[in-house]
């Protein structure tokens, strides 16, 4: 049996470890465009910062499937569902028993004047963080388009290298997405400590470029500001082109079955290409996060190798981070409409609001204290009807303790190994 | 791979082995010690308010487990020869994502070697005696075992009250 896997990233290596432990003999083909061997998106910033080297960013033996060919700087250009194959980009073609699309997505680029060129950036990929680190080098003054977790992370990254740095972010808050209106406060204030200027409610018109090279930016109120270099976080599309040109059928991402299956027999999907229901609230969704990429991967690398497994679902919004000394989880509904109740708790340097709706819990967002997140977490995954522990949860006062029943003398396979 | 179990009706909530955790992720490893160290030493189990009375909450070293598969950083690791869930210190850049996943609430934070990085049981593997919490406990309520004689030594047991999977 011939596994080929499209994508390096995450989803990819999860689904690669899942088909190993199920199918040992098989033979699974990894196929990568960048140079590298797999490594950590998420650590990019510490890349820019200096603080971490190129090598540290790597997988490591642990965390990679044994007896993997790995085929890297090899794009595929088409696949052929009907023959079972895919074709690289130096013409070679590569038959298949079964494969995964784990594609990941790219950066999109805003419609802004003079956007293009040397000195503007987008932060996916390791040659990106590269290129930003030796732009950072030559640079005194950074703009940061989009107040995204993107833009918040390069923003930081560029600001503890000295640059003076600049986010313009069209909506009311900063990473509007994860954080409602109070903990997009309190993550502009941390910023400002940092020394970084957020500007709120504003667009970038336009950059200014002097002989190609960027000089300063544009907003959609006329602001002037100077700048050497752009760092742009908007947003990401899922990478269906192959797929699409295959085929397949592909709505905001590529569209699979409960097992990951795309509508190509034998042709699987997972992570940030993949269009899913989010668990809490029902609706479309397009993943933007690691730990969905890896939950798929997984169900996808399973079912790859014979499983029969249904994927339990993604969150649109399931975010941890620590900014500046703050750390912010995020779960699920954030930013509800009317049909959800909302009970915010705040108490000195910390901040909680859970997110209901009807009996079920469907929302998280804490802020500086994040004691019991996992097991709020799991409640939202759950989606049961919690209308008993409803009080304690508000209050804070539940744990895990209270899912355990003693008198139940049953080794609870959950976690026994 | 060896559990912790509890035996909740042995449990009186006395919070000896959060204390003794602590001390046993501590550089002294004595009381004394512990009490006095910067960063203060973290346990790393919980006592908390169960159904019936005190039920302390540790690490039960899934066999899928969610922190492992969600650490962005490759920190969390399963040790091969244990099967242990650990978090290697020089790779975490404490981000939580671990924290917001594990379905226990066991994980938590920590300071270690001037940066905040997660904290979670490690079953004291570096110890040859094995579980600290396990030791300290003064009523026996945690008992470390293979699941199997687990199960074999409570059927035959009077107590019969078990905390489900508690290990
Ligand atoms: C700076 C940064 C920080 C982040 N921080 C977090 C975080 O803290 N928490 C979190 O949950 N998420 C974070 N993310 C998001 C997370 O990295 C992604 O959600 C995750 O990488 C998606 O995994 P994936 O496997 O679907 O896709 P990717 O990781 O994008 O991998 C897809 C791979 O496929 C390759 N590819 C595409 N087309 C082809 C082709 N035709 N042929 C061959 N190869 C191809 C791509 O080049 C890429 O290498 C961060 C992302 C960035 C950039
Ligand atoms: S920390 Fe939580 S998720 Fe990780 S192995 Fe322990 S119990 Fe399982
Ligand atoms: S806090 Fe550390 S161990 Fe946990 S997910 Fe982040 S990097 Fe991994």
């Amino acid at each position: 049996m011939r596994y080929v896997i499209i994508g390096d990233g995450p989803a990819g290596n999860a689904a690669a470890e899942a088909i190993r432990r199920r199918d040992p003999a098989g033979e699974i083909i990894v196929l990568s465009d960048e140079a590298t061997p797999p490594y950590y998106r998420p650590l990019l910033p510490l890349l820019i910062e200096n603080k971490l080297t190129q090598d540290a960013l790597l997988r490591d033996d642990l965390h990679t499937a044994p007896r993997v060919t790995r085929f890297l700087d090899r794009p595929v250009t088409s696949i052929d569902s009907s023959k079972q194959r895919v074709t690289l980009s130096d013409g070679e073609g590569l038959e298949y028993d079964r494969m995964l699309l784990a594609t990941g997505a790219t950066p999109t680029l805003p419609p802004i004047a003079e956007l293009q060129g040397e000195g503007m950036f987008v932060l996916r990929k390791l040659t990106d963080a590269q290129g930003i680190r030796q732009a950072a080098h030559d640079s005194h003054r950074a703009v940061v388009v989009g107040g995204g977790r993107i833009g918040v992370k390069a923003a930081l990254a560029l600001r503890s290298l000295g640059l003076e740095v600049t986010v313009i972010e069209m909506l009311d808050r900063l990473i509007p997405l994860q954080l409602d209106p109070e903990a997009g406060e309190t993550l502009r204030g941390v910023l400002s400590t940092q020394g970084i200027s957020v500007m709120l409610g504003e667009g970038v018109k336009g950059l200014v470029r002097e002989k190609g090279k960027v000089r300063g930016a544009v907003t959609s109120g006329g602001k002037q500001l100077e700048a050497d270099m752009a760092v742009v976080g908007v947003g990401v599309r899922a990478n269906v082109g192959l797929a699409s040109a295959a085929g397949l059928t592909v709505g905001n991402g590529v569209k699979t079955d409960s097992q990951l299956q795309t509508s190509a027999p034998g042709v699987y999907a997972a992570g940030d290409m993949v269009e899913t229901t989010d668990i809490a609230s029902g609706q479309a969704m397009v993943s933007g996060t690691w730990t969905n990429a890896v939950n798929m991967g997984h169900t996808a690398g399973e079912n790859m190798a014979g499983g029969q497994v249904d994927y339990a679902g993604a969150l649109n919004v399931i975010n941890a981070m620590e900014v500046a000394g703050m750390p912010v989880v995020s779960v699920g509904v954030v930013n509800p409409t009317e049909d959800y109740e909302t009970y915010p708790h705040r108490s000195p340097g910390s901040y909680r609001k859970l997110v209901f709706r009807g009996e079920r819990l469907v929302g998280l967002l804490m802020v500086g204290d994040l004691r019991g997140a996992g097991v709020y977490h799991a409640l939202i995954r759950e989606g049961k009807d919690i209308s008993r522990e409803k009080n304690r949860l508000i209050a804070g006062a539940y744990s895990y303790a209270q899912h355990l029943t003693p008198q139940v003398p049953v080794l609870d396979s959950y976690g026994v190994r | 791979m060896k559990q912790i179990f509890v035996r909740t009706e042995h449990c009186m909530g006395c919070h000896t082995c959060e204390l003794h955790c602590a001390i046993e992720h501590s550089q002294a490893k004595d009381l004394f010690g512990a009490a006095m160290e910067l960063p203060t030493p973290k346990k790393r189990l919980y006592v908390e308010p169960g159904k019936k009375g005190p039920m302390p909450v540790m690490c039960r070293m899934c066999e899928d487990a969610a922190c492992l598969n969600a650490c962005i950083s490759g920190a969390m690791y399963r040790e091969p020869d244990t099967g242990l869930v650990l978090r290697n210190p020089d790779k975490c850049i404490g981000c939580w994502t671990c924290m917001m996943t594990c379905p226990f609430g066991v994980v938590g934070r920590m300071q270690q070697g001037g940066k905040l990085i997660s904290a979670k049981c490690d079953r004291c593997h570096e110890n040859p005696e094995g579980p600290r919490c396990v030791a300290s406990c003064p009523t026996k309520a945690l008992v470390h075992a293979e699941p199997e004689d687990w199960a074999k030594q409570e059927r035959t047991s009077v107590t019969g009250q078990i905390a489900a999977g508690q290990g």
